[in-house]
């Protein structure tokens, strides 16, 4: 990438070159886009994973089987036969925010399990977390919160290669119901294993039309090869992208939120799995796409009103993936 | 209405509010004021005028306006006479010989200890003209007499400087015993047999013009209740850009006391008649009693409730600080949404600065840092005793509070006469932010901690500068209505969607590559 040859290597840039970029600022994105059109009595659709789940599981979108919610610390004690032989599960707050209080179990010897991540923790341990949850330590506003038990996921074998120590996951933005901007988000060895780009998470732009990766970003700056393993993050093709563009445009109308990000996974043998939504969604994605979410956005409140429902929306999908011109349809590189 | 239409109502709505209260609030309390501190006199020249010829006229000099001075003239009355005003003086003409006119010039002054500025003498440029004629001899200043010259020489010798022979012309003004005959100054002047004001004064003027530095006699009132008043007389020299007084009667250089008034700039008399007359002129000040409004300040009216300034003076440091935390708070809106730096918490920053203003601000951050350090420390030994939340958090309060006062108990210990306050740091906020400092390093680890740490303590000690600033905390409790504005700049903050300064930074691949792509 001609970003990373350091050919014009400025330290900042002044306001009105971002303005003529088409890039979106926090303070804009809060006024201009979550305050104007996501009405504050819908946010815990969004907020609580439950109340997410249940939306899907009342519109078919695929999410990871729930195991068990726990509400209340008595039921802590009942985890162990709740869990059955279940070896492989993730334990959630239902609140959480920015992949926080995640432990993602992969193996277990008896009461011994051991994460993702490799570290062995004890079933003590895990009752601790979960009374932690419950307590609303990682939960918005630190209110008393619930703890999902579910499903873990298993990486789809097209994303191993750049998936390090966690899952990578698809991020989804949507203005009106339709996709705006998608990308997908790596795991790396300094995120330990979260898919959270303040972390230090890597990701990759993923083109709206051919669901191909291309660009990057690591920490806010542009990268072209993942940060641990040095592979090449463009080329790849998400699995399933047209089921999973449309399980988001769905999911996007039920929540009834106009700015939202739709998180997935893609699992091994379902296909794209719907983690959560997030009603105040980043803005590094436009850092990984090279380009501002501004022309998009535009775009789309241009369009008559008919043109962004239902089944017509994916003929708007290639002039929104191909509004700012910078990147051809069928190749990144 | 939209959202955007009625914040920018709102706003203009609350400035227009804060600027009306300001500005009737400050009338009143300035005619509160008045009755206080400033002073009311009149001053009043009788004059009777007797022309003896048609044309002649009477010169009227008004008083000049000082810093402590300002001076309204009350339209003169009289009969029979033409008047108007030329510059500094009132001149009234007689249209015929005849007689007697009876003239009564007034005028108003109000007194004030505050000086006003705006009203000093400016610097001025001497004409050669204007300089010739101050360097003249005239009727009892005669410049070129020999024991004016040996006594100007003798001044001119000793002195180096003009300020310098001008101190020492002055202190031979001074020194001039009452009744001394023997003293050469006498011999000055014919007209000058004994050490009157008018002969101290015309004695420096000729040694001054002797020696070529410009000098003049000035006339003026002193400001007292008085039916009779002596005009003063005093010298003023031309020193640098600007005339300078000197009283070698009252021994007051280069500036005047407040209550002297000065009326009449090259003359010994407040009044002066041109053409053939014959006048006597009577001078009166009398103290003139303020408005009644003015003396009813002290009545109860709800309207005081808005002045907080009544309340007792011990309530006052409270009020002053809680006044001032919207300042704090805007101080975190600015960081936080347009420099897009974060924070531990919303207004725990604030807070935390608001603390250490009752005690001095090096005890308070010691016994911070310690409290956070024992709060971080014991934190992390807690997350191995798995406790639920509210009794770990009560754990780390307990702590706390015992850090604060053990804190403080050993800071007594060691430095018995330095503390002098109790540091009363907000025990919970500074709970709770060791909790989120302790989870932020686990979650998202010593980098973003160390991150917002440094942004906290930026907006606690911005904070802390401004809670520290005594006169905006002082004027906030006079006019709390100011605070009108602060929300009016709040709503405008509120409606930033500009960029972020860490933005410009965060985003700056974003335009290098669009550039580089084209």
């Amino acid at each position: 990438m001609s970003a990373m040859s350091g050919a014009h290597r400025r330290l900042w840039v002044w306001p009105h070159e971002l303005d003529r970029a088409g890039v979106l600022g926090i303070n804009q994105r809060n006024l201009a886009f979550i305050q104007e059109s996501n009405p504050r009595g819908l946010y815990p659709r969004v907020d609580d994973k439950t109340i997410t789940k249940e939306i899907c599981h009342a519109h078919g979108i695929p999410v990871p089987d729930t195991y068990a919610v726990i509400r209340r610390y008595g039921d802590v004690r009942q985890f162990l036969q709740v869990l059955g032989d279940r070896s492989e599960f993730v334990i959630k707050p239902a609140t959480g925010a920015a992949g926080r209080g995640i432990v993602v179990i992969a193996r277990r010897t008896g009461n011994d399990f051991e994460t993702a991540s490799g570290r062995i923790v004890t079933w003590g341990d895990l009752r601790y977390h979960v009374s932690t949850i419950l307590s609303g330590l990682y939960s918005l506003g630190g209110h008393v919160d619930k703890a999902i038990i579910e499903q873990r996921i298993i990486i789809h074998p097209a994303l191993e290669r750049i998936a390090v120590g966690g899952t990578p996951d698809v991020r989804v933005i949507l203005y009106r119901h339709v996709p705006v901007m998608a990308m997908v988000r790596l795991p790396t060895k300094a995120s330990e294993g979260r898919a959270n780009l303040h972390q230090g998470a890597a990701a990759a732009a993923v083109h709206l039309v051919t669901g191909r990766t291309f660009g990057g970003v690591c920490k806010n700056r542009p990268i072209s090869r993942h940060p641990d393993t040095g592979e090449l993050i463009a080329g790849f093709e998400i699995p399933g992208w047209k089921d999973l563009l449309a399980a988001a445009m769905k999911l996007s109308d039920a929540i009834e939120m106009g700015y939202i990000g739709v998180d997935f996974v893609v699992d091994a043998t379902i296909g794209p799995v719907v983690l959560e939504a997030n009603a105040r969604p980043g803005l590094a994605i436009q850092v990984a796409h090279r380009t501002g979410l501004l022309p998009r956005l535009r775009l789309i409140e241009s369009l008559p009103r008919d043109a962004t429902r239902g089944e017509r929306r994916w003929d708007v999908i290639p002039r929104i993936a191909g509004v700012d011109g910078a990147m051809p349809l069928t190749t990144a590189f | 209405m939209n959202s955007r239409v009625l914040s920018y109502v709102s706003v203009v709505v609350c400035l227009l509010l804060g600027t009306l209260l300001i500005a009737l609030r400050h009338h009143s309390r300035q005619s509160a004021k008045l009755a206080e501190e400033e002073s009311l006199w009149s001053l009043t020249y009788a004059v009777d005028f007797e022309p003896v010829e048609a044309g002649a006229s009477i010169n009227i000099y008004i008083p000049y306006e000082t810093p402590y001075c300002e001076v309204r003239v009350v339209k003169p009355s009289h009969l029979g006479l033409r008047s108007e005003q030329r510059g500094n003086r009132i001149v009234a003409t007689a249209p015929q010989a005849g007689g007697p006119y009876k003239i009564n010039a007034e005028f108003d002054l109000r007194l004030s200890p505050q000086p006003d500025r705006s009203r000093a003498p400016a610097m001025e440029y001497l004409t050669p003209d204007a300089r010739s004629r101050y360097l003249r001899a005239e009727d009892n200043i005669p410049t070129d007499s020999d024991v004016v010259r040996s006594i100007a020489q003798k001044a001119q010798d000793e002195g180096e400087t003009v300020s310098e022979r001008v101190q020492s012309i002055f202190r031979f003004a001074s020194d001039i015993a009452p009744g001394d005959t023997d003293n050469p100054a006498l011999v000055l002047s014919q007209a000058n047999t004994n050490a009157t004001p008018l002969g101290r004064a015309r004695t420096m003027v000729a040694l001054c013009r002797s020696i070529g530095i410009p000098a003049r006699l000035v006339t003026g009132f002193e400001i007292k209740q008085q039916l009779k008043v002596q005009p003063l007389v005093w010298v003023e020299v031309f020193m640098g850009q600007s005339w300078v007084p000197f009283d070698p009667t009252t021994g007051f250089t280069r500036y005047l006391p407040m209550n002297i008034v000065p009326v009449r700039q090259g003359g010994d008399e407040p009044v002066r008649a041109s053409g053939a007359s014959k006048y006597t002129a009577e001078y009166s000040i009398v103290r003139t009693e303020p408005p009644v409004s003015v003396l009813r300040t002290g009545q109860r009216h709800p309207v005081q409730i808005l002045d907080l300034s009544r309340l007792p003076i011990p309530m006052h440091t409270v009020l002053r600080v809680l006044l001032l935390l919207p300042f704090g708070a805007l101080i975190t809106v600015i960081i936080r949404n347009v420099v897009g730096i974060g924070t531990f918490g919303t207004f725990s920053p604030a807070l935390l600065a608001m603390s250490f203003i009752y005690a001095n601000w090096e005890t308070g951050v010691a016994i911070l840092l310690i409290v956070v350090m024992a709060g971080v420390v014991s934190r992390s030994f807690l997350e191995r005793l798995r406790l639920l939340a509210v009794p770990r958090l009560s754990i780390i309060l307990t702590i706390v509070i015992l850090c604060v006062v053990f804190g403080m108990s050993i800071l007594y210990y060691l430095l018995p006469e330095v503390v002098t306050d109790a540091v009363l740091l907000p025990m919970v906020i500074l709970t709770m932010l060791i909790e989120r400092f302790y989870v932020t390093t686990e979650e998202d680890g010593l980098m973003y901690t160390v991150q917002l740490a440094a942004g906290t303590l930026l907006v606690a000690a911005l904070v802390y500068a401004i809670l520290a600033w005594n006169e905006v905390g002082q004027f906030v409790l006079v006019y709390p209505e100011s605070h009108l504005f602060t929300i009016a700049v709040f709503i405008m903050l509120g409606r930033y969607a500009g960029y972020r300064i860490t933005e410009l930074w965060r985003f700056r691949d974003l335009v290098t590559t669009s550039e580089t792509s084209l």
